[in-house]
C-alpha cells in the first residue's frame, strides 16, 4: 500500500447525496432554466393596504417544477385529500397555544424581485422570520432598518376563536366568513370572491397559525365544500421538498397549499398569476403577465414564543 | 441507417443544444451530481455538499454559452466550478482535518448503518494523514484529491484546476512527498 492508497481509504464511506437533497437542488436548476432571461427591474414595492397585501402576498409553493420519479400516491379527488389531511390532523398533538402569545416561524421563499414586488425570482431564495400573535390578528417581522414591524394581519382569527364547540366544517367556515365579509377593498382593486377569500384564509391559517388538531380537521373538510378549489398531485415547495396541494384559481392567481404527502403536514405555499394584470400606484405602475410567480415559500420552523422578535 | 441515443449524448453536445433548449441541461445535473457531492460532501461534510453541489450546477448552467465545445466531457468543467465553492471552505476543511488528526473522531457525519463501527477513534495512521492534509496549499491538496479521490488523470485533474499540467505534477509531487513524511512507518510506502 502506498501513500495514495492510503489517502483513497480516507472517509471511503462518506454518505451518498439523500434524495432530497438531489430533488432540492434539481428542483433549483430547473427553476433556473424556466425563468426568462434576467431583465433588470427596480425593486418597488407599491404601497398595499394591509388587507389587500395580506391576501395577495402570504401565498403558496410551486407545483410546476418537474421533478422525476412520482413516488406519490395519488388521491382520487380533493375530497379523498381532505379526509387524508383531516385523518391525519386529528392524530398530531395539540400546540397548546396560551392567550399572548406568538408563533415564531421561520420559511425560505423566493425573493421579491420582479414587476415591482408582484413577482417572485425562482432562483432567489430568502430565509425569512416572522411573528403571527396566536389571536390570528397581528404579524410581525424585522424591517430593513432591525426594527420590528407588527401590523394586522389576515384574516384576523385565531385558534381560540376556531376551536369553540361545534367544531365542524360549517362552523369553521361560517366563523371565517363572518370575519371577511366585513372587510372593504379600501380603494384600488376590488376584494376577490368569498370563495376566494375562504381558501386563500385557510391555507394562511394553515402556514401561520398553531391550531388545535379539530379545528386542522375541520378546516380541510370544509376545503372540499369550497366552489374551485382542486388537487395538484405533484408539488414543490421552495425548499425543493416534494408534496400535494390543494389549489384554487381566482380572478388574478392560482394559489397552492402544499402538504406532505407522507403526513399531510403543511409544507409551503406558491401561487403564481394567471392573467395579464397592471397593478398602479401613487407614482407607478407594473405590468405583470400572466404566469409569473408571485409567491413560493417552505416552512422551515415553528415554535411559540412569548413576544414578537423572540426566537426559540 | 444511425440511431441516435440521446441519452447517451456527449456532454458537449448536450450543453450545445442546452443554449436554445435550457431543459437539456438537466441531464448533465443527472449525470455528474451524485459523484460531485460525494466528492465535496468527503472534504466538507454533506450539509456543505447539498448548498455546493445546487450551486455548482446554477453557476454551470448560467456559463454554458462559455463552454468549449471542443472539451467532450464536462466533467473537469464542473469539478473545477464546485473546486473555486469548495476553496471558499477551506477553514472549515482544515479544521474538520485537524480535529480529525488530534482526536480521532471525525467531526465529518457518517452514514447510519456505519456510525457504531466508523465513529471509534481513529487509528493513529488516519490522524497523522488527516494532519498532513490540513497542513498542505489548497492548490496542493486539490490536485492530491482529485487524483486520489476521482481517480482523475493529471491531465484532467490540470484541466479541472485551469492549470498547466506541469503545474500539477509538481502540485501532487509536493502532496505526496508531505504525506509520505507524516506517516513514514506505513509498510511499502516508497
Amino acid at each position: 500500500m502506498n501513500d495514495l492508497d492510503s489517502v483513497k481509504r480516507l472517509r471511503r464511506s462518506t454518505p451518498t447525496m439523500t434524495p432530497q437533497a438531489e430533488q432540492a437542488a434539481r428542483a433549483r436548476l430547473l427553476a433556473a432554466m424556466r425563468e426568462p432571461a434576467p431583465r433588470r427591474l427596480p425593486r418597488r414595492r407599491p404601497a398595499w393596504r394591509p388587507a389587500i397585501a395580506a391576501a395577495l402576498t402570504v401565498v403558496v409553493g410551486g407545483t410546476w417544477v418537474a421533478t422525476r420519479e412520482p413516488v406519490m400516491t395519488p388521491v382520487a379527488d380533493v375530497r379523498e385529500l381532505s379526509e387524508r389531511a383531516a385523518d391525519a390532523a386529528e392524530r398530531s398533538p395539540d400546540p397548546g397555544t396560551r392567550t399572548g402569545q406568538w408563533l415564531y416561524i421561520k420559511e425560505l421563499k423566493a425573493a421579491h424581485d420582479k414587476y415591482s414586488g408582484y413577482g417572485v425570482s425562482t432562483s432567489k431564495r430568502v430565509t425569512w422570520e416572522q411573528w403571527t400573535s396566536v389571536d390570528g390578528k397581528k404579524v410581525a417581522s424585522f424591517d430593513e432598518k432591525g426594527r420590528l414591524d407588527n401590523q394586522f394581519t389576515h384574516p384576523g382569527i385565531g385558534a381560540a376563536q376556531l376551536a369553540k364547540e361545534p367544531v365542524t366544517p360549517e362552523t369553521v367556515l361560517d366563523r371565517l366568513r363572518a370575519v371577511l365579509a366585513p372587510l372593504n377593498s379600501a380603494g384600488g382593486d376590488p376584494l376577490p370572491a368569498m370563495n376566494e377569500l375562504l381558501f386563500q384564509s385557510i391555507y394562511q391559517l394553515m402556514g401561520e397559525q398553531a391550531l388545535p388538531p379539530e379545528v386542522r380537521a375541520a378546516l380541510f373538510r370544509a376545503l372540499p365544500t369550497i366552489e374551485g378549489v382542486t388537487v395538484i398531485q405533484d408539488a414543490t415547495d421552495a425548499g425543493g421538498r416534494r408534496g400535494i396541494a390543494f389549489s384554487h384559481t381566482g380572478d388574478w392567481a392560482r394559489y397552492d397549499l402544499i402538504l406532505s404527502s407522507e403526513d399531510y403536514r403543511f409544507l409551503g405555499t406558491y401561487g403564481e398569476s394567471v392573467i395579464d394584470k397592471t397593478f398602479t400606484w401613487t407614482g407607478g405602475k407594473a405590468d405583470v403577465p400572466a404566469g409569473t410567480p408571485v409567491t413560493w415559500t417552505a416552512q422551515l420552523e415553528t415554535a411559540l414564543v412569548n413576544e414578537p422578535g423572540q426566537r426559540p | 441507417m444511425t440511431l441516435v441515443n440521446l441519452s447517451e449524448e456527449g456532454d458537449a453536445e448536450l450543453i450545445r443544444r442546452s443554449r436554445d433548449d435550457p431543459e437539456q441541461f438537466a441531464t448533465l445535473f443527472d449525470r455528474y451530481a451524485q459523484q460531485i457531492h460525494l466528492y465535496v460532501a468527503r472534504r466538507l461534510g454533506s450539509q456543505a455538499a447539498d448548498d455546493i453541489v445546487a450551486e455548482t450546477f446554477l453557476a454551470a448552467f448560467r456559463r454554458r454559452a462559455s463552454y468549449d465545445p471542443a472539451v467532450p466531457m464536462a466533467r473537469p468543467w464542473l469539478y473545477g466550478i464546485a473546486t473555486k465553492l469548495i476553496a471558499k471552505h477551506r477553514r472549515s476543511e482544515e479544521r474538520y482535518l485537524r480535529a480529525l488528526s488530534r482526536t480521532g473522531v471525525d467531526p465529518l457525519p457518517e452514514p447510519i448503518a456505519d456510525t457504531v463501527t466508523a465513529r471509534v477513534a481513529a487509528q493513529s495512521e488516519e490522524r497523522r494523514l488527516a494532519g498532513a492534509l490540513a497542513a498542505l496549499s489548497q492548490g496542493d491538496r486539490d490536485v492530491l484529491l482529485l487524483v486520489a479521490w476521482e481517480d482523475m488523470s493529471l491531465e484532467e485533474a490540470a484541466q479541472t484546476l485551469g492549470v498547466p499540467a506541469g503545474t500539477a505534477r509538481s502540485r501532487l509531487h509536493r502532496a505526496r512527498k508531505k504525506i509520505k513524511a507524516a506517516i513514514p512507518m506505513m509498510e511499502g510506502n516508497r
